[in-house]
């Protein structure tokens, strides 16, 4: 079944300006990035999420879909990017994950190795409109490209910030994570570190 | 796959001609409906391959740039794949593709424009055939007296 949603209104331009605002979004971690570009996103993936995909996925990427995703997402990334899928998640380059609560253990991804540490899964994580508000729970991070402290802007479970203490213990190794709500990106890098408040 | 080997001749006609040919025979349709890009045209390159003598090992003759554009039009889509650099050739390429699909168009579109289109091609390749033919040279043996 081929698409029926376009990609980008304009490929170039809209692509590579939605590829600086996540090397923004990762450099300065707990920032919020807004993705300018516009685009028809297929249900199941924010617009900011898709605009990522398009830009960040191409004939060279294997991607790892949260299973029940809708499929009118994977037709519509592979005709716009031409991407391979992969069932393994430590097999992925990228990792699409719509439900937080159901996603795998962070330690399932691809981690890197020692000498090609960067050769990890990035993942891109849509996180819905409602947890887009920080509140007095959300914890401070700490770490590189971050000045002395900042909020997380999102409310992530507790489960979440246990798995990313260990992330956070591999480094150089581990898994860097994008957050996507509407059309805002927050990048959290490996080196990023909850505080203990 | 009768549907299919259709299919592919149209596909083979648009792409073989000329822009201005194509252009000029879809005038004639008149006004067409509205279209959106799916894959606004883009140009990139293709590796040939082929086999010496049709049958030895496959080897990479070389690479040739195309240009693909497929457009979604009254619910179908239409696929356009041309060789050269012309965004306008796989335009309409893919324009009439999702036409011909389609069962209130592909009978205007398949007298209007491809048929014509079919015509030139086959004039071109006739008239290619008798030049070449003019040139030919026969070669006698002659027997030779004892």
């Amino acid at each position: 079944m081929i698409t029926t949603f376009p990609g980008f209104n304009n490929l170039v331009h809209d692509s590579q300006s939605t590829f600086r605002i996540l090397l923004d979004a990762l450099s300065r971690p707990g920032t919020i990035n807004q993705v300018t570009a516009q685009l028809t996103a297929p249900s199941g993936l924010n617009l900011a999420c898709a605009a990522a995909c398009l830009t960040l996925l191409d004939l060279e990427t294997q991607v790892w879909l949260q299973p029940e995703l809708d499929r009118s997402v994977q037709n519509w990334l592979l005709f716009h990017t031409g991407c391979r899928f992969t069932k393994e998640t430590n097999k992925a380059d990228f990792a699409v994950i719509w439900n937080m609560d159901r996603m795998p253990n962070l330690s399932e991804f691809k981690q890197g190795t020692p000498v090609y540490p960067e050769d990890s899964t990035t993942l891109l994580i849509d996180v819905g409109a409602d947890n887009a508000r920080a509140n007095n729970r959300s914890p401070l991070l700490k770490g590189a490209g971050i000045n002395e402290e900042i909020t997380m802007p999102i409310d992530l479970p507790d489960s979440f910030w246990q798995q990313w203490q260990q992330n956070y213990n591999s480094y150089p190794l581990g898994i860097d994570i994008y957050f996507f709500t509407e059309n805002k990106v927050i990048g959290l890098p490996r080196t990023s570190c909850k505080t203990n408040q | 796959m009768k549907h299919q080997t259709e299919r592919q001749a149209w596909m083979e006609i648009l792409a073989k001609s000329s822009v201005v040919n194509i252009e000029r025979q879809v005038q004639t349709l008149g006004k067409l409906p509205e279209y959106s890009f799916l894959r606004s045209p883009e140009i990139g390159l293709t590796m040939l391959r082929g086999r010496a003598g049709g049958t030895g090992e496959v080897f990479n003759l070389g690479e040739m740039t195309i240009t693909r554009c497929v457009v979604k039009i009254l619910d179908t889509i239409g696929f356009g794949y041309v060789g050269g650099r012309s965004k306008r050739h796989a335009e309409l390429a893919a324009v009439c593709d999702g036409l011909l699909q389609q069962n209130e168009w592909s009978f205007t579109v398949q007298n209007q424009v491809i048929q014509p289109l079919q015509t030139i091609i086959q004039q071109k390749q006739e008239q290619q055939q008798r030049q070449t033919e003019a040139t030919k040279v026969e070669f006698f043996t002659m027997l030779r007296g004892e």
